[in-house]
């Protein structure tokens, strides 16, 4: 359940994460490196002292949560790297991405809300987050009268153990991802918006993968212990990825509360598919309006024949051949982390642009 | 004559106790699977990647905090470490155990840590055949949080990478993980502070190719498990009702022993035997490890276990031999020196490999016999030259239960030929061991059962609004079973003061001596009245 929201940590919220006019400037006002804790709260101070207040309680999640972010949208562009419309983010052009219901919003939402999830969990893990605790336990708390002994939640640690992270991580992202919209009014944009940060979410919660260990009588499997593992978040981009290809269109149903899918014996969305309402522009030519930036002097295969061929990715208006010089780094003395010592060589390359 | 207590019980006070046995099993698995916790938990932890900044290594570390008002100057991920020009030298993995807000106990029992690296694929920097990662380790104990910490354990450890990268090794490809197994990592018997600090580096020595074709490391993560201090409670109550349960059962037993005028014959010195193997596994001498720091106990308790199970396995043995009614060689333990040979030897290798393993814990709790090729080998040797002691066992096991079976039918066809003594003698031999049979196909039966949910569930049931914990019901009702099972042998096959027919002819006597030699040989038979017989026949005669 929702925790009861005070107005100021609604604003808070909303200034944070929603996306429309006021935060489009937060979500795309510049390059990723914007998006750090310190710029959210500074942004806030224009509010009243009260969101400083909350930054000051709860710094680290709100840390966490840019985190996630910024994770999300990296595996954006990952993922949309050979296509017309790259989720580049470091422009005006992608709040208006956001400020649609087509395919691409729907992937934009379920990233950022997965990433959230993710980067929460993994700040669990590492123990910076004090909040994560034995709240979601899913162990049997001691007999009620030990229960009385001590805080709670020590006596729970001791008993049974706690919960998985994953459950703390699914929990903040649904409150900051969801907080404003579910207060707010049920229309269909917000229906959509809600549904596809909750198959966001799920694409990490449902896919944690377990894991066991025997450590029985001379290591036998009398005595196994298992817990859960989180997918890697290249797993959780590649599953979103096959969701937004098969993503189900919808439109409002007569109550105004429900999504129905458009179309004829198509089975309705569940909670793990996208969603959306409105059909993609072609990307093609830049268009303010539409949030797309064009292709024209994209990188191309020219060899290739799906949708980073140039064919596809150049709307056949062709693409011209250039040779360029570059340096790059060659003989390298790789290490498992860090720098690497490496010597620069002179490299030439054969790139195809889009006309 | 005299059999044992249970030829002579009615059908109805057998039920009854039957009844009774079966209502205090229900209990103890009702005691695991709706007031216990699971067994374990599992809590996994992220390593913190600190930076340490010291040339020099001091022979007083310095020791890095993932959190907390001192922690270590730290990084988010290696980009961060490219840009700020750090070597892989400098970085140290920080791990608290355990999590904020949270002590560890002392009623966790053990400590076990399972290692499992992130490893990013990368075209040039891939991970090569054979590779092993050596590990810098250190482990430090604090008991509030503002002491310092003190080393409790150093050590470079070598493991193995046994990774899988799934995916085609392209350069689209680069950033996905390989599948790399879990690591062991370190095992603690005990857990006797509350906090606990681990601080690992990967050094890299160029020249002696260590660390170098690892990969690219991404995160190291552990996975920490623990035995539940619920569980723990639990487990050592049932324990400490068990211990005098038995030891009252033995000390009747052995006194209804004692009262014969002849000495115990071979099967009642191996059931006494082992009642007292039970005994030994029961007493809760795990209740020193809450005030103690033992860091022996886990292997302790091994060692316990291994002794019940060889004494159980032996004591099958033996009753099947005692009671192949032909057999004219029995009463001695030199008889069945050839099956009982595979059971020690069986249990001997199992025991030096928990000592190579636990054992050598015990000093470095890092250490694993995984970990290199000879212990590896050395570990299966063992492994399976114990599993073909079990199938020897098991085998001879079988083919002594057969003969028995075969005898039974032997015998059942000469019964009415026989004397009322004589038939009443071979009736009794036959029940005994069917029903001993019976029970213990029944306990063997459901311990593999429980085995086979516990390994194949979840964990735990919803049962109506209860959560049924299958895991520790498995434990206490397995354990709460085989005591029961040596109390009622102990209980049934003690000997009985009731006797056979009142009327016995000495006639037929002398026309079987040769079957006598037999009987004079079996539990059922006396050579004399017990002592209360003694006084109350003489008493008789005054």
């Amino acid at each position: 359940m929702t925790i009861p929201l005070s107005r100021t940590q609604l604003a808070l919220f909303f200034i944070l994460l929603c996306p429309v006019n006021i935060i489009g400037l937060w979500w795309a006002v510049g390059s990723p490196l914007v998006m750090d804790p310190n710029s959210i709260c500074r942004k806030t101070k224009r509010l009243a002292g009260k969101q400083a207040e909350l930054c000051q309680t709860q710094p680290e999640i709100v840390n966490e949560v840019a985190k996630g972010a910024k994770l999300g949208v990296r595996e954006c562009q990952y993922q949309f790297r050979f296509r017309r419309w790259n989720c580049t983010s470091q422009n005006k052009y992608f709040g208006k991405i956001l400020q649609q219901d087509i395919r691409e919003t729907a992937f934009v939402y379920a990233i950022t809300a997965a990433g959230v999830t993710h980067a929460v969990t993994q700040a669990c893990s590492m123990g910076e987050l004090l909040q994560c605790g034995c709240e979601a336990t899913r162990s049997r708390g001691p007999p009620p009268r030990l229960a009385s002994m001590g805080p709670t939640e020590g006596v729970k640690w001791e008993w049974g153990g706690c919960g998985d992270d994953v459950e703390f991580g699914y929990e903040k992202s649904k409150q900051f991802m969801d907080a404003r919209r579910r207060k707010g009014k049920s229309d269909i944009r917000t229906l959509i918006d809600l549904h596809n940060n909750e198959a966001g979410r799920l694409a990490v919660k449902n896919y944690m993968r377990t894991e066991c260990k025997c450590h029985g009588l001379s290591g036998s499997c009398t005595l196994r212990t298992c817990w859960k593992k989180m997918p890697h978040f290249r797993e959780v981009g590649d599953r979103l990825l096959e969701r937004f290809n098969g993503a189900s269109k919808v439109m409002g149903g007569n109550d105004g509360k429900t999504l129905i899918p458009v179309g004829q014996n198509i089975k309705p969305p569940d909670k793990q598919d996208l969603i959306y309402s409105a059909e993609s522009p072609d990307f093609c030519l830049p268009n303010r309006k539409t949030g797309s930036l064009g292709t024209r002097g994209r990188t191309c295969n020219s060899t290739a024949l799906d949708v980073s061929g140039c064919d596809l990715l150049c709307c056949e208006r062709g693409h011209r051949d250039e040779t360029v010089v570059l340096e790059e780094n060659c003989l390298c003395r790789f290490h498992w982390c860090c720098v690497v010592q490496c010597k620069k060589c002179l490299v030439r390359k054969e790139l195809s642009l889009c006309q | 004559m005299a059999g044992a207590i249970i030829e002579n019980m009615s059908t109805k006070k057998l039920v009854i106790l039957g009844v009774i046995l079966m209502l205090f099993q229900a209990f103890s698995f009702m005691v695991g699977g709706l007031i216990a916790p699971s067994p374990t938990a599992a809590v996994s932890y992220l390593a913190t990647k600190c930076v340490d900044n010291e040339k020099t290594h001091h022979k007083n570390p310095k020791w890095f905090t993932p959190w907390g008002p001192d922690q270590c100057s730290k990084i988010k991920d290696f980009d961060e470490a490219m840009v700020k020009k750090i070597e892989a030298n400098n970085i140290v993995f920080a791990i608290h155990i355990p999590p904020p807000n949270t002590e560890m106990s002392t009623w966790f029992q053990f400590l076990l840590l399972i290692l499992h690296f992130d490893i990013a694929f990368k075209i040039q920097n891939q991970i090569a055949d054979g590779a092993s990662i050596t590990i810098d380790v250190r482990l430090a104990y604090r008991d509030d949080k503002l002491s310092e910490w003190t080393q409790m354990a150093h050590s470079v450890e070598q493991r193995k990478l046994s990774c899988n990268f799934t995916a085609a090794k392209t350069i689209e490809n680069e950033g996905r993980l390989y599948d790399c197994d879990l690591l062991p990592f370190m095992e603690l018997g005990s857990v006797a502070h509350k906090y606990y600090l681990l601080n690992v580096r990967l050094p890299v020595n160029e020249r002696k190719k260590v660390n170098i074709g690892i990969g690219e490391i991404n995160d190291m993560r552990l996975v920490g498990i623990h035995q539940n201090g619920g569980f723990t409670k639990v487990w050592f109550a049932m324990k400490t009702f068990l211990t005098p349960s038995v030891l009252i059962i033995m000390i009747w037993y052995w006194k209804r022993i004692t009262q014969m005028t002849r000495p115990p014959v071979l099967l009642e010195k191996v059931i006494f035997a082992l009642g007292i193997s039970m005994t030994f596994i029961n007493i809760p001498v795990e209740w020193f490890s809450v005030g103690f720091d033992w860091t022996w106990m886990l292997l302790f308790g091994d060692i316990r276990q291994g002794i019940f199970y060889a004494m159980l396995l032996s004591f099958w043995i033996i009753f099947c031999g005692e009671h192949l009614m032909d057999q004219t060689e029995r009463n001695r333990f030199s008889v069945y020196w050839k099956q009982v040979i595979p059971i020690v030897f069986g249990s001997f290798c199992l025991f030096i490999f928990d000592m190579c393993e636990r054992g050598v814990q015990l000093k470095n709790p890092f250490y694993s016999i995984w970990a290199s090729d000879v212990g590896t080998e050395l570990a299966m040797a063992f492994i399976i030259v114990a599993g073909i002691c079990a199938c020897l066992y098991f085998l001879f096991l079988c083919f002594m239960v057969f003969q028995v079976f075969r005898n039974i039918s032997g015998k059942r066809s000469c019964l009415p030929a026989m004397t009322k003594a004589r038939r009443l003698h071979y009736e009794g031999l036959i029940f005994r061991f069917k029903f001993l049979m019976l029970v213990t196909l029944a306990c063997a039966a459901m311990t593999v059962i429980f085995f086979i949910i516990s390994q194949v569930s979840e964990g735990h049931w919803l049962w109506g609004g209860h959560t049924v914990q299958v895991n520790s019901a498995f434990f206490t009702g397995i354990y709460g079973m085989w005591n029961l099972y040596v109390f009622a042998l102990m209980f049934l096959y003690a000997p009985s003061h009731k006797r056979y027919g009142d009327e016995q002819s000495s006639a037929d006597q002398a026309g079987n001596s040769g079957e006598d030699t037999q009987l004079t040989t079996t539990i059922t038979h006396v050579d004399g009245p017990t002592e209360i017989y003694k006084m109350t026949g003489k008493e008789a005669q005054e």
